[in-house]
């Protein structure tokens, strides 16, 4: 059982190093989860979740519980941090793709009989660029504004790279389907 | 599912093995100090600890040699006894005089004086205007050190210092009295020397008072500028202002309690007749309010429906909540400390009385503010807490002025001719002024505490 964070919150706010250690036991599996989803590596997630945390104890002050839970203001965190990260590395590159903009997706019945490791699988044979796009979209559940913030462009341009990556997915299933993987 | 809840699943992945405390070693060196109170309170212990042995030092009968200074002594030197008479080497009253080398008796009882006294081992005969003196008298010799080898020793015994003959012979106005250009010493003592001889009745011709120098003349201060750091407890008192107009006039601060100021100022004064002292400068301090609270919210807290979808991907539990929410009221003790900054031009005068070898001053003045910050807690007109660490600066020119009148003592210690130490009790009280009616709540500080600084005194030509 996890002790209460309100007191552990407070502590950290008067600088205990105890207690920010404590929070960062809490959390740390929460953060690193989050990073490495947009890491290339392990070393890369632990920059980004060493950078998370300095800013999650320099700006504890900012929390409000009434707002949402510290699960999510922390994940965010993380989140931003990560691509703040990537930015930096300048490993955030979107290719000017050609492929065209529709609204196609794939058919209900194919949905239905793809695993969750077979998409997986699809997943991980894109772009790094269309990775972050739907891990920011649906697994952050960040909007297209806070999308368009977050990377510094557009708020079409956040939709256009959304369904540019839908897209890719979709080509990657043909193609697995095709080959026969 | 739907495409996205497999897509959301399938992004998901699972963390490899990663060594967190390599990573918390990391982090740690960039986290924010703690700010440990007890340190402070020590720092200011250590303070006033040191102050208080350097005043018990200066206050010592003992202190005599260099802390004393020069300009001190000669405002105390008492006048010359030119009793030629007095048999003990010990009298203040003796007569300091010059002898001859190839004069001196063979008895002769040499004495270490403290004075910085500049002079010759072997001066020619100088006539003396009374004649051969046939008394045991108590002679005075400046000597330079390299020459002590030329002193008769025979029958000559060193003694202990004797308090209270540097003061004579070692003021500027005595040196300058009878200071002889022929006399001049051509060499100079870099450390204070001077034998007192004790000649035997004999023809001994008893000389005019030594010629003496001073590589230090006291020269008339001309202003003091202080530098001074202080701490000091504080207590707060609110007065509504605008009763009909504010509804949280009578609104008790009770969670806010000031804890301490601490000041930095500096200071310029002009002293007149070594009694009046008019001071102006700038003074900062900071009030420092603790605060604390117990802060009930109300949340809505999302639970899950018994339609919640639930599935395991890679061994990790997911779930798709549902849409019911219930209310919990939650308590949160928060604490965090409000700093008020503010600057002032302090305008004080002081009145001085010497006592032994301090300065002792009682003054009292005004402090007119010029800037206020204030960083914490801020409240709107319901008392809620609109944000808890902001940020507001704000120039004061004449509305919303918070000044106030201070009044002290002080004692200052002068360790050499340009540089003094002082430690003081002072006590600061605010004034809601008239120039405050456009406040809805007028709140006032009142401080006493210590506070200790350095003077630096700058002098001018002349005495």
């Amino acid at each position: 059982m996890q002790p209460p964070l309100a007191p552990i919150i407070d502590r950290c706010l008067q600088h205990d190093r105890a207690a920010q250690k404590l929070l960062f036991q809490q959390y740390k599996d929460t953060v690193m989860s989050a990073c490495y989803r947009y890491a290339t590596d392990i070393n890369e997630a632990k920059d980004m979740a060493q950078n998370t945390f300095i800013r999650v104890f320099h700006h504890l002050v900012d929390y409000d519980a009434d707002k949402g839970s510290f699960v999510t203001w922390i994940s965010r965190i993380a989140v931003r941090e990560a691509i703040a990260i990537k930015r930096k590395n300048k490993r955030l590159i979107f290719p000017d793709s050609q492929m065209p903009l529709t609204d196609e997706v794939l058919p209900p019945q194919i949905i239905d009989q793809l695993s969750i490791a077979e998409l997986k699988n699809l997943i991980e044979k894109m772009p790094e660029s269309h990775k972050i796009i739907l891990n920011l979209y649906y697994f952050d559940e960040f909007s297209h504004q806070e999308i368009a913030e977050l990377l510094g462009i557009e708020t079409s341009s956040s939709r256009s790279k959304l369904t540019r990556a839908k897209a890719e997915l979709q080509t990657q299933w043909k193609l697995a389907s095709q080959t026969g993987l | 599912m739907n495409l996205n809840d497999k897509i959301k699943s399938a992004l998901q992945t699972s963390v490899p093995n990663w060594d967190d405390e390599a990573l918390w070693a990391l982090i740690e060196p960039n986290l924010p100090p703690k700010k440990d109170r007890r340190r402070i309170m020590f720092f200011w212990a250590s303070a006033v600890a040191c102050a208080s042995a350097g005043i018990l030092y200066l206050m010592h009968p003992s202190y005599s040699k260099y802390g004393a200074p020069q300009r001190d002594a000669a405002i105390e030197m008492p006048t010359e006894n030119t009793s030629r008479g007095n048999n003990d080497p010990r009298s203040l009253g003796a007569t300091p005089s010059l002898l001859a080398p190839d004069k001196w008796p063979a008895t002769s009882t040499v004495h270490w004086a403290t004075a910085p006294i500049i002079g010759q081992s072997r001066m020619a005969p100088l006539p003396y205007p009374g004649g051969s003196q046939n008394t045991d008298q108590v002679l005075t010799i400046p000597l330079i050190a390299p020459s002590i080898s030329d002193i008769p020793t025979t029958n000559t015994a060193l003694e202990k210092p004797i308090s209270g003959i540097d003061g004579r012979q070692n003021t500027a106005a005595n040196r300058q009295e009878n200071l002889v250009p022929d006399q001049l010493p051509n060499r100079f003592l870099p450390i204070p020397l001077q034998w007192t001889l004790r000649a035997a009745p004999s023809d001994v011709p008893v000389l005019p008072q030594p010629p003496l120098l001073s590589t230090t003349v006291a020269k008339k201060p001309f202003f003091d500028l202080t530098v001074t750091m202080g701490i000091y407890a504080t207590t707060r008192s609110t007065k509504a202002q605008k009763a009909e107009k504010v509804p949280y006039a009578n609104f008790k601060r009770t969670h806010e309690k000031p804890v301490e100021t601490i000041t930095g100022q500096i200071l310029l004064n002009k002293t007149w007749r070594n009694k009046w002292t008019l001071g102006v400068g700038l003074q900062w301090e900071q009030i420092t309010e603790w605060y604390k609270e117990t802060e009930k919210s109300t949340t809505i807290v999302p639970v899950f429906r018994d339609s919640a979808t639930f599935y395991i991907v890679n061994g990790q539990y997911f779930y798709q909540p549902g849409e019911r929410k219930i209310t919990t009221v939650t308590e949160r003790i928060i604490e965090s400390p409000n700093t008020l900054q503010r600057v002032f031009i302090p305008i004080q005068v002081s009145y001085n009385v010497k006592i032994r070898h301090q300065n002792v001053a009682v003054y009292g003045g005004f402090r007119y503010n010029v800037f206020n910050q204030y960083q914490g807690i801020v409240r709107d007109e319901n008392l809620n807490v609109v944000d808890k660490q902001a940020t507001i600066l704000r120039s004061i020119y004449r509305k919303n002025g918070v000044h106030s009148l201070f009044f002290g003592t002080q004692t200052a210690f002068q360790l050499n001719p340009h540089w003094g130490v002082q430690l003081g009790l002072q006590y600061h009280a605010d004034l809601v002024s008239a120039l405050q009616k456009e406040v809805g709540i007028a709140q006032k500080y009142q401080q006493i505490g210590v506070n200790l600084g350095v003077r630096y005194r700058v002098t001018g030509k002349g005495r």
